[in-house]
């Protein structure tokens, strides 16, 4: 291998690292906000395509504590009109990714 | 130490004895203490041991022969002077309190009167009504005077030796109802503390105060209730004025009730003085209405049955005592 | 004297154990203090007082069970007056019914029996912080002596009203009984639950009233103003529906008061609003002066209140003297929700859900945000003509967000 081609690896293997040590801490700062609201929970088990409020349970006065938590743990700005998109797991962690532009 | 028996009369005679041979200013004088030995036979053999001169014997002036007692006091004797019952003093009473117990007042503390008067007070002997009232309380009342009451044959004993320390006028209560009563007394029983009242018995569920006529009765009743568990603490008050608040204030607040005993009268007796301290300044310190077992307000009977009914008796006293722990 | 007594947090509540004092005698109390933590089925309350004094006796052991309106301390007040201060407070004079209630309860409360006691007893109780007038005593006359409160004090007196003690080992173990204590067990929250609806149910006639309100204006204005806040600032509906409640209540009264044998219209409007517990069970805290109150403080009392009524962790002040109660589902759950009022107020408020809906208007039809409101009214207080101008008046401050929120 040559030298520019061991460093596009290498930078390539850190950048993939980093990108899935974010994505870990996205996920943990979720299911920690998510942990914080309904303890009883486990939300590590929730589907990727499930409703998050509906399977745990979660009101509206909940739901906006979960958002301003996302918020506050990530340091992002979640707009009202964007809820829509936090819906499942799957459209949560999109959305937040593209927030932290990971 | 050897504890010889005798009775309250012996008791008496021996402290007398023991204060003419102690000290040639003291002498005795009263209606039949000389030649007749005494209306209870307490001088008996003065006069032989003693001669005309220390044992007197003197009209029958209660006015005239306190005065004359005052008068020897003023002139540096120590007069003791025997009113044969406390019946008879209130002839002398202007001698007492006008003259006596006030002279110090008057003079502007230059004449004290060292003036020791012995009386036979209360029931005991079928005298009836005009020669067996308790009126201690009555000189109880009086600024100037030191009122002691001898309620026991050490006191009997040693009392008036005591009285005879003081520059100032002494009364002394003697009980005709114990002159025959033995017990044992120390043979060397001298002088005792008469400013302070006498725990007489230690007690933690109840305060007894009493004097004169009641201590023994109210030990006796302590007895009986000690057996049944309750251990009532015997307060005899000795000095009646003026009173030792202290005494009776600490074993209040040990005991927290209290009972006054007395041959007196009711009203306006030693207990309501007595009751009056305690709520001064005990207060507090009350679990219980504080209780009083008096003499009955009527003159003293003649017949014995009746004359022992006018006044405490130790069943009396324990089922009193039983009502207030709440047996 | 100033008479602090066990306070009832709710129709439900029977009694409460005095788990700490805040303060001791000599101590000076001012107007919300905190006296004392009391442990009832709704969780640890913190207990406060209403008034100003100097407290001069304690008399509840900690540890004790009592019944609400036992007397539990007493308070010298800083002037030496004994005036009752509820009465000048908050009631106006256009209230007389209610003026008249609150001056006859002085003298009511100066019947009370007068304890014999004799003073060594008393001295003792007092230095140990025992509630003598519940000992029966067995001294003279009837008369409480030290024994009795010695006895008290060890746990062994027959209490002639109930005083229930703490067994020794949980009076041990104080510090891990008080963590225990806040979070009451669920059955605790469900048994006094079951005690005010089953009340409710068995004694107040119920009329149930349903209105269907169109939120466009009310979504709008709320979607407008959170645009321009970061989320911690951003209003929920519930806000703004309580908001309109307050409003509304303003205009019609009548439902805002409680049943004594007769509708008391309060003054003060106090909404209860329905906190649901995640393991089941309600809490319902008061918003004290709700009409008084923008839709910004609102909003920050639900954050404030919310988590701590989850937590078991509010006061006494905040849990009681509710005039209405307010039950909102919020979105997503069930489309209505008809109350059981809470009494002895006399009505409930329910918010459903709010779901899209094709609505006629104008002759067009248009898809429109719509929320289901009910009203649950006591019959004996109101009719249905009074609800349904509730409901009326509902709708149209809810169509007028803007003024809502301008206050």
């Amino acid at each position: 291998m040559d030298l520019p081609a061991l460093c596009m690896s290498v930078i390539s293997d850190h950048l993939k690292a980093n990108y899935k040590h974010m994505e870990e801490k996205i996920k943990a700062v979720v299911y920690d906000s998510l942990k914080q609201i309904a303890p009883e929970t486990a939300p590590e088990q929730l589907g990727l395509d499930e409703n998050i409020r509906e399977a745990l349970n979660i009101d509206s006065f909940d739901a906006l504590q979960f958002i301003v938590a996302l918020s506050e743990k990530l340091n992002i700005e979640i707009p009202e009109k964007d809820y829509g998109q936090t819906a499942t797991m799957r459209n949560l962690m999109a959305y937040l990714k593209k927030k932290k532009q990971v | 130490m050897k504890m010889e028996k005798m009775t309250y009369r012996e008791a008496l005679k021996q402290g007398i004895r023991e204060a003419l041979l102690n000290d040639e200013r003291v002498f005795l004088m009263g209606e039949d203490v000389g030649h007749y030995g005494g209306a209870f036979a307490v001088s008996k053999g003065l006069l032989q041991e003693f001669g005309a001169d220390r044992i007197m014997d003197v009209p029958l002036s209660e006015s005239g022969f306190v005065g004359a007692g005052v008068g020897a006091a003023l002139a540096g004797m120590k007069p003791i002077v025997e009113v044969m019952t406390v019946n008879f003093s209130l002839l002398a009473m202007d001698q007492i309190i006008n003259n006596a117990a006030t002279l110090l007042h008057m003079s502007g503390g230059q004449l004290n009167v060292p003036l020791v008067i012995r009386m036979g007070c209360g029931i005991g002997r079928q005298l009836a009504a005009q020669h067996s009232h308790s009126w201690e309380p009555y000189f109880a009342s009086v600024p100037g005077l030191i009122v002691l009451s001898v309620g026991t044959h050490e006191d009997a004993r040693g009392m008036l030796l005591s009285a005879l320390k003081s520059p100032d006028p002494v009364i002394l209560f003697e009980y005709t109802f114990m002159l025959n009563m033995d017990k044992e007394v120390a043979p060397d029983a001298g002088a005792v503390d008469i400013t302070k009242a006498k725990v007489r018995r230690d007690g933690k569920d109840i305060t007894l105060i009493t004097y004169g006529n009641g201590v023994y009765k109210s030990l006796e009743a302590a007895e009986e209730l000690s057996s049944q568990g309750i251990e009532v603490e015997v307060i005899d008050l000795r000095v009646l004025r003026p009173l030792d608040e202290e005494t009776l204030l600490a074993s209040v607040a040990k005991t927290h009730r209290a009972l006054v005993v007395e041959d007196a009268w009711r009203s306006g007796g030693m207990a309501a003085e007595v009751f009056s301290r305690i709520i001064e300044k005990g207060f507090f310190e009350l679990d219980a209405p504080l209780q009083r077992l008096c003499g009955q307000e009527v003159p003293i009977p003649y017949p014995r049955h009746l004359e022992e009914a006018s006044v405490p008796q130790p069943q009396d006293i324990v089922d009193t005592i039983r009502k207030m722990i709440g047996l | 004297m100033i008479e602090f007594k066990m306070p009832s947090l709710g129709a439900d509540m029977e009694d409460g154990t005095l788990v700490e004092w805040r303060k001791k005698p000599g101590d000076l109390i001012n107007r919300g203090d905190i006296i004392a933590d009391v442990d009832t089925q709704k969780g640890l309350i913190e207990i406060e007082v209403f008034e100003e004094g100097i407290i001069e006796r304690l008399l509840l052991e900690e540890g004790v069970k009592v019944p609400v309106g036992t007397l539990m301390a007493v308070l010298r007040p800083l002037d030496g007056e004994t005036e009752d201060k509820d009465t000048s407070s908050v009631i106006s004079p256009e209230e007389p019914e209610i003026r008249e209630e609150a001056a006859v309860k002085p003298s009511i409360e100066k019947e009370e029996r007068r304890v014999k006691i004799t003073p060594l007893a008393k001295r003792i109780a007092q230095e140990n912080k025992v509630d003598f007038s519940v000992i029966e005593g067995t001294g003279p006359e009837g008369a409480i002596v030290k024994k009795d409160i010695e006895k008290t004090m060890a746990g062994s007196a027959v209490p002639s009203k109930e005083v229930v003690r703490p067994d020794e080992q949980a009076k041990a173990a104080s510090p891990t009984i008080k963590k225990e204590l806040r979070t009451p067990s669920t059955k605790a929250i469900r048994t006094a639950v079951a005690a005010a609806m089953s009340k409710s149910n068995r004694e107040i006639p119920h009329y149930f009233l349903e209105k269907k309100i169109n939120m466009s204006n009310a979504m709008s204005w709320l979607k407008e103003i959170n645009s321009h806040r970061p989320v911690q600032k951003r209003l929920l509906a519930a806000a703004l529906l309580i908001k309109s409640v307050a409003a509304s209540l303003d205009e019609v009264p009548d439902l805002n008061g409680v049943w004594e044998d007769e509708l008391v219209i309060k003054n003060e409007i106090n909404i209860g609003f329905v906190v649901s517990l995640r393991a089941g069970g309600i809490v319902v805290p008061s918003l004290k002066n709700a009409d008084l109150k923008s839709v910004d403080e609102i909003m920050e009392w639900l954050n404030d209140v919310i988590p701590r009524a989850r937590s078991f962790n509010l006061r006494s002040s905040e849990l009681s003297d509710s005039t209405v109660t307010i039950s909102s589902l919020g979105e997503g759950g069930a489309d209505k929700v008809f109350g059981i009022i809470y009494p002895p107020q006399v009505a409930i408020i329910g918010f459903g859900n709010i779901i899209e809906e094709p609505v006629a208007q104008d002759g067009m039809i248009g898809i429109h945000p719509m929320l289901f409101v009910t009203l649950s009214g006591d019959h004996r207080a109101t009719d249905g003509m009074i609800g349904s101008r509730f409901l009326t008046a509902l709708n149209k401050h809810l169509q007028t967000p803007e003024k809502l929120g301008r206050v």
